[in-house]
């Protein structure tokens, strides 16, 4: 093959590799190449998607285990000294260290131990995590099967060359024996003894179990056997805790998916891979191995020699070797069952059994019967199901445990279908609950604003399962308002943003770092969104615009400097540098505003400036090579050999900087920002006036990640921190308090601009242009000044009202006010309010005059007008229950004075009362709902009682069990069959309203719940609390999904709205939003026009029929 | 260790399109990385010895953290000469093991090969490897370095599309395709 067949294949190879496999056979056959190249292209596309050292999750493997040094494996052999232990005689050697005999010096009349030891200097952190592991189970554990833990932890090794270093060692109690199978045939022991020894690893096996340790390599190597005096049999002693782990703890010590242990000892959970699925049963299965192993002298299965893939497959899919035993195949058989649940339930009882073989008593164990098996499994489901919640480790998805145990012929069909069906669901558990880590993992880095780390998380959710959390999250990676995008801008090109003459326009300016030096001016337009460009010349070494966009200034490489009219092409001015300089300059970006001289940066010959309105030279060379700051309008700062000076370019004057740090921006008025040299931390200060040395005001702004630079607001009232992964955050410059993250991708910004108008564009170096709206940020508190209390959601809006006595409503596509409403009912202020689902007709809940009355007035959107539903025998008083029916033509009312009330509507007659019971439900919002069908209603029937009750009667239907809690919300799912409550004790309550039994208890809110809202699907509840914060749940498996935010105000009402895409909170300071909708399908309305004042615009009118 | 001036004045001069600078600047890096592996072993040094930790800590030693505020113009050439050099660093430590093993005045004792932890097995010779590099390099040499920087100094997609000036997507495509010649070319034996 030659380099121009290889240009060839690799075209075709780009073309088709994102194809299907049909599709590129296709284009293969017809491809008009000659053979070499297709077969090429043809073989390397079936290489692609291989797993070995190359694949992208396993990069970095590689060089390791080859900069792995023999010498130093070697070297700890040779050891003489471990700590206070001399070291008698080498005894093993295995992949993680090598185990000494040795004495410990301090203690001259103990007995020898084993001391492991780990090159400190050998070992990945995950090594050096899993021997510490083993160090702390062991010494956890006590019993005389088990090898004693003495002492560990890190110690000075010396070897016999006399060479030293550092080493993590163990020392635990030196066995003095054989391996389980040497032992049982150098001492010659018949199979009643065989099954005794084999039975009494099982007690010591138990003994770990007990403790929750599960030891995860069992194996001959692992099990040594110690004379024991009188007792043919032995003593055995488990060994090398190495893996193990502690069943309560979450984190997988082996990179996930990675398969440790030796394989014949291996079950089908462990081989497969699935980390979480390795409990005490894989541990029973090892066991049975070595029985098998021990008691026939063989192992059950031909897998020695194997590769990994091969053995794995022959352990999940073929039987074990019969022995045509009877009793002996019956208890191996259940000992090695392919599904866990098959096995013996402990250790303990695999003891049993193995000692009732040796005297000959009829042992536990049964041959399988498939019908015990599937309800078997149908239980253990239910158990997994319940057993997910909390799970945050990443787990291998897709595991497919495809198991093809040996059947009777007349078995084979049912246990086919039962294995299919266990391994789709063992599949999709697998899948959900990786998902909901992966999810909850994007959701800390992304508190943690780690953006790339959150988009790598979000990217491997698999796109079957990419529900709202997983778009809202996405959304989260990037709040911005309008993006575009720079074409063929390179990495390494000078940019620099230039405010244009409006505040809709903005101008890039870019020099390429290549050979061609082209330089490009784009013109983007904020109102459109879209991006032109304005112009592009080569041979430019540095380039600038002037604000408004209209005069550029640069200097091409024959050093000729021009001023010129941008729009016109008129050079206002030119002049030639002197020419000693010009191979010497860099490409250049230059700073320029009105009136002012043009300065460009160098990094070889120092400053140069020029004004080229005065029509004269270059000149004003200050030597230096730092960095003349992109915002500077009048102040650069430069670094001549280490010591640090502010240069004023107008008048020349120089100062040296008192202070570690380095000076990266300098903000309009003169305040400095100052990077530590930590590099995360930027010092604000500001220069004394008159002269002097600058005066350190030392506002610390740390901003959590390396900056790459710092950009001020044109009235250097706050600044923006860019981090080097692309983290953008907002800081007052007063306060220092950060005012708000940016999301924006993954990528390092190049250049920030803030705009006039409260708006702030920045250029990632890959060319992305992003613009903020930081009147709406990225906290999503919707524009409200007002303060709200109540909230309900018709289509794309959300409806209000607000203390002041108004009602409004917001149009969440673009964040605009729709309407503010005052009249017509003139009340002082408004409580609470509920809408109908058509957006016909509103209620709320409004002063009634002296104390706590209140009045339920409902207003009819259609033709204004409003009515105060009566109130016979006494006022309302205080917060009450409303809803409307999903046909809009009843309401629900609760109060303290008139129980539960229901009205009904007919035509355009008044409101007429038509059932009522005494069940109070004074003094809560939203304890009362109608199912979606209309045909139930769940409504608080006293303090501590919840039930479901017929609409038109209130008949109590059903009663849903309360524990005793105050319930102080209720929400129907939209498919009617569960109804949800939140409650005084912190606790969400879910109930089947058929049956009325509790589903799911919902826990992890600190204080009480008091908003609750079902997605439209039923697949997710949100809770609001008093503890500030929102929570999403799976409703269908009862598991937090994510937790939305804290530290505001308590959560009042919620409402999913957008077709369930936008979930709203009411808080005591305004509306938030949390929104998945993708930021480029609408803009910020930038003409804020005064909302409506018409109660007709409240909600979008009907369409004409 | 180098001062560090050395060091940024040869990437700059290297960003000036001097590319003699890369002979000065080879040895330098390569002597550190080096360095960094054999402080490894001793115990100090890096956490690991995954060749990202090891480019990246020689960058800061070499370098300093806070050089070049701009971001990547320095850190881009330092990467593209330190992929050089781990390359050579593997290659050199691979015929030295060789030399060791068949003439080795040390017996490595192996317990029974089941004994192994199955994930040790990247049955990559860094020799052929080098070899397949150098051929690869001849018929597409962007995807030999694409392939250096990501498989020999672990850099991302980003990283590696950051350092050749090219885009994310051709790094991901180029590297896919390298990696499947790879993978050719190192088994191409045993799959006829």
């Amino acid at each position: 093959m030659n380099p121009a067949q290889y240009r060839e294949a690799r075209a075709l190879f780009h073309r088709l590799v994102e194809r299907s496999d049909d599709e590129r056979r296709r284009a293969l056959d017809a491809a008009d190449a000659d053979t070499t190249v297709v077969e090429c292209v043809r073989r390397m596309l079936g290489r692609d998607p291989q797993s070995d050292v190359f694949s992208d999750e396993r990069l970095g493997e590689f060089g390791p285990e080859l900069l792995r040094d023999d010498t130093l494996v070697g070297a700890l052999v040779d050891l003489e000294r471990i700590g206070t232990y001399r070291v008698l005689e080498r005894i093993g050697e295995g992949g993680m260290g090598v185990v000494h005999r040795a004495l410990d010096e301090a203690a001259p009349d103990g007995e020898p131990v084993a001391v492991k030891v780990l090159h400190a200097g050998l070992a990945s952190a995950r090594v050096v995590r899993r021997f510490r592991r083993e160090a702390l189970v062991l010494s956890r554990l006590d019993h005389p099967g088990i090898a004693r833990y003495v002492d560990a932890g890190t110690a000075e090794a010396v070897t016999r060359g006399g060479g030293a270093g550092t080493v993590h060692f163990l020392a635990m109690e030196f066995v003095p024996g054989d391996s389980l199978v040497r032992h049982a045939t150098r001492h010659g022991l018949d199979e009643r003894m065989r099954l005794e020894l084999m039975a009494r690893v099982c007690d010591a096996v138990q003994a770990a179990h007990d403790l929750g340790v599960v030891h995860r390599d069992l194996k001959p190597g692992n099990v040594l056997v110690a004379p024991l005096a009188g007792d043919p049999v032995g003593r055995p002693k488990v060994l090398d805790f190495g893996v193990a782990r502690h069943t309560g703890e979450d984190e997988p010590l082996t990179r996930t998916g990675a398969v440790l242990g030796t394989v014949p000892y291996m079950s089908p959970e462990q081989v497969s891979g699935g980390e979480r699925a390795v409990s005490f049963a894989s541990d029973v299965y090892a066991l049975g191995v070595l029985a098998f192993e021990l008691l026939t002298g063989d192992l059950p299965y031909p897998v020695r020699g194997l590769p990994l893939p091969e053995a794995a497959r022959v352990v999940q899919e073929m039987p074990p070797r019969r022995l045509a035993r009877g009793a002996l195949d019956v208890v191996l058989g259940k000992a090695l069952e392919k599904d866990a649940v098959d096995r013996y339930a402990s250790a303990a009882a695999l003891a049993d059994d193995l000692r009732a073989l040796r005297d000959g008593r009829p042992v536990a164990a049964r041959p399988p019967a498939w019908t015990v098996r599937s309800r078997r499994f149908v239980a253990r489901n239910r158990t997994l199901t319940a057993s997910v919640a909390g799970v945050v480790l990443a787990l291998v998805v897709g595991i497919v445990v495809a198991t093809h145990a040996a059947l009777r012929e007349s078995e084979l069909r049912a246990s086919a279908e039962a294995n299919a069906e266990r391994s789709r669901l063992a599949a999709e558990e697998a899948g959900r609950a990786a998902h909901v880590a992966r999810l909850q993992n994007a959701a800390a880095a992304l508190d943690a604003n780690d953006l790339a780390h959150a988009q790598r998380v979000l990217e491997a959710c698999e796109p079957a399962r990419r529900d709202w959390p997983w778009r809202l999250l996405r959304s989260r990676l990037d709040d911005s308002v309008l993006r575009a995008h720079v074409p063929d801008l390179q990495r390494g090109s000078t940019v620099g943003l230039v405010p244009g003459a409006t505040d809709d326009e903005l101008f890039v300016v870019s020099v390429s770092p290549d050979d061609a030096h082209r330089a490009a001016i784009h013109r983007w337009d904020l109102h459109s969104g879209r991006l032109v460009r304005v112009r592009i010349w080569d041979g430019v070494r540095g380039a600038a615009l002037a604000e408004g966009g209209r005069e550029l200034s640069w200097i091409g490489l024959d050093g000729v400097w021009t001023r010129e009219d941008l729009v016109s092409g008129d050079v206002l001015a030119r002049a030639t540098e002197v020419a000693d300089d010009a191979d010497r300059l860099l490409p250049a970006v230059g700073l320029t505003t009105p009136g002012d001289p043009v300065v460009f940066k160098s990094g070889a010959s120092g400053l140069l400036s020029w004004d080229g309105r005065a029509d004269a030279p270059p000149a004003a060379s200050f030597v230096g090579e730092r960095t003349v700051t992109d915002d500077a309008r009048r102040w650069i700062v430069t670094e001549p050999g280490g010591s640090v000076e502010r240069v004023d370019v107008l008048t020349g004057e120089t100062r040296t900087w008192p202070q570690a740090g380095i000076p990266i921006a300098v903000g309009p008025d003169g305040l400095v920002a100052v990077q530590m040299p930590d590099t995360s931390r930027v010092a604000l200060c500001r220069p004394a006036s008159g002269g002097g040395d600058v005066e350190r005001t030392m506002l610390q702004l740390e901003h959590g990640e390396p900056l790459a630079r710092v950009v001020f607001d044109v009235h250097a009232e706050r600044c923006l921190t860019l981090g080097g992964t692309g983290s953008l955050r907002v800081w007052s410059t007063e306060t220092g308090a950060a005012l708000l993250d940016l999301r924006g991708g993954a990528m390092p910004a190049r250049s920030a601009l803030f705009l006039e108008d409260d708006q702030l564009a920045v250029l990632d170096q890959d060319g992305g242009l992003r613009l903020w709206d930081l009147r709406a940020p990225p906290g999503r508190i919707l524009p409200l000044t007002a303060q709200v209390r109540g909230v309900a959601a018709v289509g794309d809006r959300v409806v209000f009202c607000t203390s002041g006595g108004r009602l409004g409503s917001i149009d969440l596509r673009d964040r605009k006010l729709c309407a503010l409403v005052g009249a017509p009912l003139d009340a002082p202020q408004l409580f609470q309010i509920a809408v109908t689902p058509d957006g016909r007709r509103l209620v709320v809940t409004m002063d009634g005059g002296p104390a706590r009355t209140r009045d339920v007035c409902v207003v009819d959107l259609a033709n204004g007008t409003s009515r105060v539903l009566p109130a016979d025998g006494g006022e309302r008083i205080g917060d009450m229950g409303l809803a409307w029916s999903p046909d809009g033509r009843r309401l629900a009312v609760q109060d303290e004075q008139h129980g539960l009330e229901v009205f009904a509507w007919d035509a355009d007659a008044p409101p007429e009362r038509v059932a009522s019971c005494d069940a109070s439900g004074g003094g809560v919002r939203g304890a009362v709902a109608f199912s979606l069908d209309g045909r139930r209603l769940a409504a608080r029937l006293g303090a501590r009682r919840v039930g479901l009750l017929d609409p038109g009667t209130l008949q109590l239907v059903r009663e849903l069990p309360c524990e005793d809690a105050i319930v102080t919300v209720l929400a129907w799912s939209p498919d009617g069959t569960r109804v949800a409550g939140g409650f005084r004790d912190d606790v969400v309550r879910v109930w089947s309203a058929d049956d009325g039994t509790l589903v799911h208890t919902l826990r992890g809110h600190a204080r009480t719940v008091v908003g609750l809202a079902w997605s439209p699907d039923g697949a997710l509840l949100a809770s609001g609390s008093m503890d500030t914060s929102v929570r999403l749940w799976d409703a269908v498996h009862g598991e937090e999904l994510l937790r939305l935010t804290d530290e505001r105000s308590p959560y009042r009402s919620l409402v999913f709205a957008r077709d369930g895409e936008c979930l709203v909170g009411e808080t005591e300071i305004g509306l938030w939003a949390w929104d998945s909708a993708d930021a480029t399908e609408h803009r910020p309305a930038r003409d804020v026009a005064p909302p409506s004042d018409d109660l007709r615009d409240l909600v979008p009118r009907p369409a004409p029929r | 260790m180098a001062a560090p001036i050395d060091v940024t004045q040869h990437l700059d001069a290297l960003a000036r399109g001097d590319r003699t600078a890369v002979d000065r600047l080879f040895p330098v890096i390569y002597g550190d990385l080096r360095a960094l592996a054999a402080d490894f072993f001793r115990g100090r040094g890096p956490q690991t010895l995954e060749p990202t930790a090891l480019v990246h800590e020689a960058y800061a030693r070499l370098v300093g953290r806070d050089h070049d505020l701009d971001g990547w113009t320095g850190r881009r050439h330092f990467y593209s000469v330190a992929a050089l050099a781990m390359r050579q660093i593997l290659v050199d430590h691979a015929r030295a093991r060789g030399a060791q093993r068949r003439g080795g005045d040390r017996q490595r004792v192996v317990l029974d090969e089941s004994d192994l932890p199955a994930t040790l097995t990247a049955g990559v010779d860094p020799l052929e490897l080098d070899e397949a590099l150098t051929e690869l390099a001849r018929l597409d040499p962007r995807q030999a370095r694409i392939a250096e920087l990501r498989f020999l100094t672990g850099l991302s997609v980003a990283e590696t599309a950051d350092v050749l000036g090219v885009s994310e997507r051709t790094v991901k495509l180029d590297w896919r395709m390298a990696r499947a010649w790879l993978r050719d070319a190192l088994q191409g034996g045993s799959s006829g």
